[in-house]
This record gives C-alpha cells, sequence and structure tokens, in this order.
C-alpha cells in the first residue's frame, strides 16, 4: 500500500545526535473545550515520544494511503496550487533538493530569534454550500520565543494581548476554532528529521518569475516527529501530516507549505483539515540575519460537517528583548506587638 | 413522558428539534455498541409519536440532501471503497453486514452508479461512515398559555457518509443519515440513499 521514496536512507536515521521534535498545537474548538496545549516546543534529545502522546497515538494512522502514494496525474487534478507544474521525468534529483533544503532549513533554525509581530486574524463559519454564515476579526501581538541555552533548542509562540499577556481562547465564545503555531512548520525538513517523512519529487513550477521545486511528503507513522492536536470537550486528537512543499530552487528556502490531515480524525468529528502556509524573508532591523518566517497562514477545517476557514496575517516584525532589572528589596520593618 | 403531557392537561403542539452536537464528541465506540439511548429502549418507545420531521435550521445540510464539495470528482469516479480503520470493533461488524447486504442485486448499494470494491489502493474514492452525536430535544408549546418548554430526552446518534480522494485530501461529499433509532446498522442506509440520490442528480 505504501510507496514514494523516503527522504533519505534510513541507515542514516540511526545516527541522529540532534533531532527537532515539535508538537504543533493546532486547533481547540468549541465552548468549554479543554484548550490547546502549550506552546509548541523544539528540543534537542528528547524521548522517543513527546509528553501527552502516547506511543499508540500513531498507530491510528498505521497503513494510509498518502499523497506520496498518488500517481503526479492524479495529484494535479486533485490541487490545484499544482497548476503549471512541470513534473518530474524521475526521482534522481530528490537527494540533491532534499540535502539543500534541510541544510537551509538547519541554517534558518539557527538564525532565529525572538520576536514579536502583529498577527491579524479573520475567521468565516460557513453554511451548507460553503456560504458564509459569520465572520470574525480580531488583532493581536504575537510572540516567537527561541531560546539556544545548554543545547536545549526550543521555540515558543505565544499569542497575546496589547499588554504582552498570553491569550488563548481566541474565537471559543463564538464557536470558531482556535489555530497556532505555523512559525516553523518547515522544521519537518531538517535534515534529522527527514528520514521521518516520505518524500517524493514532482517536479518544478514557475511563481512570481522563480522557479520552484515542488515535493510531497507523508508523515510516517510512529515515528512523526512534527505532530499537531486537536483538543474540543475534553477529547484530544494526535494529528499528522502529508501535503507539497514548495522549496526556492536557487536558495532552497522552503517558501510555501500546504499541509492536509494523513487521515481524517473521524474519532473526534475533524472531517479535514488543510493548512497553507506562506513563507517570506523577514528583515529586522537590529537583527544579524534575515529570518525566515510565515507571511500568511490559512486553516480550513471541516469538523462535524462545519467549514470554518481561518486567515493568519503577520506584520510589523521586530525584535523581541526581555529587559532584567534586579533591584534590592526593602527591608522588612519589624512588626509591632499586639 | 406521557406523565408529562397529562399532568398539564393542555393541547399541545410538537415539535422534535434535532440538535447536532456540535459542542460534544461522537459517543466512543462502545457506547455506540451498546445501542444508543440513555436507559435503554428505542427511540419511538421514548418520544411522542409521531416523530415529525426535524427542522432544516439545525441540520448541517437539508433532510435528504447531501452536500457537493466536487461535483465533477464525484461525476468521475467509478469505483469506491469503504473505509472502516477509525471504527470500533462492533461498528465495523455491523458496517460488514450492511454492505454485504446491500450488495446484493437489487439492494442499495447496487444501485450505486459505482463499483464496491475492497481494496481502496484501487478505488477512486474512499467512502467513511461516523456517528456523529445528536442532543434530542422535544420543544412543546402550550397552545393556551402560548409558552414554549424543551425537554431533552438524551443523546443519540447519526451516521454520516463522507467521500474522499484516495489519499483523503480532499472531501467530495458529505451526508448525514438519520437518527439513530436501534441498531447502528439500520441507519446506515439512510446517507447512502441521499448519495444515490445527489448522484443521480448529478448525472442528469
Amino acid at each position: 500500500m505504501q510507496g514514494g521514496a523516503s527522504c533519505i536512507e534510513r541507515a542514516a536515521a540511526r545516527h541522529r545526535p540532534f533531532q527537532l521534535r515539535t508538537a504543533l498545537a493546532l486547533v481547540a474548538l468549541a465552548v468549554g473545550a479543554g484548550l490547546v496545549q502549550g506552546p509548541r516546543r523544539y528540543r534537542a534529545s528528547v524521548p522517543q515520544f513527546l509528553p501527552g502522546q502516547s506511543s499508540d497515538e500513531q498507530s491510528y494512522y498505521a497503513g494510509a494511503y498518502a499523497i506520496t502514494d498518488l500517481p503526479v496525474a492524479d495529484l494535479v487534478a486533485d490541487l490545484p496550487e499544482l497548476q503549471g507544474l512541470q513534473p518530474a521525468a524521475g526521482q534522481e534529483p530528490l537527494p540533491a533538493i532534499l540535502s539543500q533544503a534541510g541544510a537551509s532549513v538547519k541554517q534558518a533554525y539557527q538564525d532565529i530569534t525572538s520576536v514579536a509581530l502583529d498577527e491579524q486574524i479573520t475567521q468565516e463559519q460557513f453554511g451548507y454550500n460553503q456560504r458564509i454564515q459569520s465572520t470574525a476579526r480580531h488583532q493581536f501581538s504575537y510572540l516567537i520565543i527561541a531560546s539556544h541555552e545548554d543545547g536545549n533548542e526550543t521555540l515558543q509562540e505565544y499569542r497575546t494581548d496589547a499588554r504582552m499577556k498570553p491569550v488563548e481562547s481566541l474565537g471559543f465564545g463564538e464557536g470558531f476554532p482556535f489555530t497556532k503555531d505555523f512559525a516553523s512548520m518547515w522544521v519537518l525538513f531538517y535534515p534529522e528529521n527527514q528520514p521521518e517523512i516520505k518524500c517524493r519529487y514532482l517536479g518544478q513550477q514557475t511563481s512570481d518569475g522563480r522557479n520552484r521545486y515542488l515535493v510531497c511528503f507523508a508523515e510516517r507513522p510512529g515515528g512523526a516527529v512534527v505532530t499537531g492536536r486537536f483538543d474540543a470537550q475534553g477529547r484530544s486528537a494526535l494529528l499528522l501530516y502529508q501535503g507539497v512543499a514548495w522549496i526556492d530552487a536557487a536558495s532552497f528556502r522552503i517558501v510555501r507549505m500546504r499541509l492536509d490531515l494523513l487521515e481524517p480524525r473521524l474519532d473526534v468529528a475533524l472531517e479535514r483539515q488543510t493548512t497553507d502556509i506562506q513563507f517570506g524573508e523577514v528583515r529586522i532591523p537590529k537583527a544579524p540575519e534575515a529570518l525566515w518566517l510565515p507571511e500568511e497562514v490559512v486553516v480550513t477545517t471541516v469538523y462535524n460537517g462545519q467549514l470554518f476557514r481561518n486567515r493568519h496575517r503577520y506584520s510589523n516584525f521586530r525584535l523581541f528583548v526581555v529587559k532584567h532589572e534586579i533591584t534590592p528589596a526593602e527591608p522588612e520593618q519589624p512588626r509591632a506587638p499586639n | 413522558m406521557n406523565r408529562c403531557f397529562m399532568s398539564t392537561r393542555v393541547l399541545f403542539s410538537i415539535s422534535i428539534v434535532l440538535i447536532l452536537g456540535f459542542c460534544s464528541f461522537p459517543p466512543s465506540q462502545p457506547e455506540l455498541a451498546a445501542a444508543q439511548f440513555p436507559g435503554g429502549g428505542d427511540l419511538d418507545a421514548r418520544l411522542p409519536q409521531p416523530l415529525g420531521s426535524p427542522t432544516s435550521t439545525v441540520f448541517r445540510t437539508p433532510p435528504g440532501r447531501g452536500e457537493i464539495f466536487d461535483r465533477e470528482a464525484l461525476g468521475q469516479t467509478r469505483s469506491f471503497c469503504v473505509d472502516s480503520s477509525h471504527m470500533g470493533e462492533s461498528e465495523v461488524t455491523q458496517l460488514k453486514d450492511f454492505l454485504a447486504k446491500e450488495s446484493q442485486p437489487k439492494k442499495l448499494l447496487s444501485k450505486l452508479p459505482w463499483k464496491l470494491i475492497d481494496d481502496c489502493t484501487k478505488a477512486d474514492a474512499v467512502a467513511r461512515i461516523y456517528f456523529a452525536p445528536v442532543d434530542l430535544r422535544v420543544d412543546i408549546r402550550d397552545e393556551e398559555s402560548g409558552r414554549k418548554k424543551s425537554w431533552n430526552p438524551g443523546q443519540s446518534a447519526q451516521p454520516v457518509l463522507l467521500i474522499y480522494d484516495k489519499a483523503s485530501i480532499r472531501l467530495f461529499y458529505r451526508a448525514e443519515g438519520e437518527v439513530l433509532r436501534g441498531k447502528a446498522v439500520d441507519a446506515l442506509g439512510s446517507p447512502f440513499s441521499t448519495l444515490l440520490k445527489d448522484l443521480k442528480q448529478i448525472d442528469r
């Protein structure tokens, strides 16, 4: 049932001194639902499965027929984003593309620093025949906190209000899904993570005068390192992904990703979810390097027959610096006896 | 239930409103397998007769109609499989019984213009069924005072049929079936009937 080439030889997976693993908290739905799990973290030398993720959870996806198994012609017919694809004659270029993209991702990860940005969210709920029923708009600050200390790589994302206080309940009262944590989905292609995805080279596509390599991928159940979580009403489901990555032919940066569920999670009524992330180079004053961050993300979710679309736009990127000031405590006054 | 009507001694107009349980989740597999109604018994015994039609506003789709997300893909489909990998053991058994029974000549599935095959890797489309929760609510109007009262006799489930492409990246079609009144297997036919009706329309 499974097809498609492995990203890199499985043998290489035996030597992974440093592995980035991420848990992507994606969606929580419905009033009173348990919130999404904590912010995404990338960690070195982590245990086999992340906290809250049992080894059985990924077995839900065992045997899933994935995008990498589909004939290219079917895929082109299925995904309008692939219009204009010049199909690959073979898979020979794949190892070199993945190797270069992996190096680029590794560099982007090393460059990343804590940033603050503005996030504009438009939430739409659709009725029968995809007619818009309601729309909500929100404006937030967003923090991406990077830490490279003690060999423990972490990246956490927070949505905040004007006072930089974390906001975790966006849209709940209105019944909208709550989606977050897209800053570095490209870590799927981190060199040490590549053995955990199946890949297939689709060909090239020209867009905005830039040539791009298109690679479709599917996470391997049992070893997936980038996972999402869907939480609602105290029930929770682990999400594994498949999708397409657009890789710039000159810089090997991942400029766009489309992520679909490896299989729908009908046990929690999650019928479909597609995440489309557009990445871009962000130059921040005083930052030593240009950063590679999402500019726009569109998440389409069908939950229990209800279609939702969340559109996130990011702007006004700036360095985020926490100032510490240590002041001596006031000496405690002796209490007067009663 | 009957006591409730007797004690008020007024005329009632009764409408049954079935609310899709958006804020809740489908019952777990063992709950479903144990047939569906709080306190046991079947739905007919627990609700006033006749049941009446659920109002269209509470359903995702109008009753008896599915939602077509990709007309062209549905029109091009020639074969399909039914994926039960997300289902519990007892649901799978009931589904298998249903498929075996309804695939016979002149039965429901044989009327579909699609061929049912076992191997999903060779099918044009993948059908999946799950049971969505339904909160039952009875709206009662006191015709003398004009006041409305609601009564919640419990929760049931409703089969939902979904048609995907082979890799599940696209959802072609969705249909909701009748609310369970007894065994799950008895309700499985309704979303397929809706599909059949919709496919005939597409052909036209």
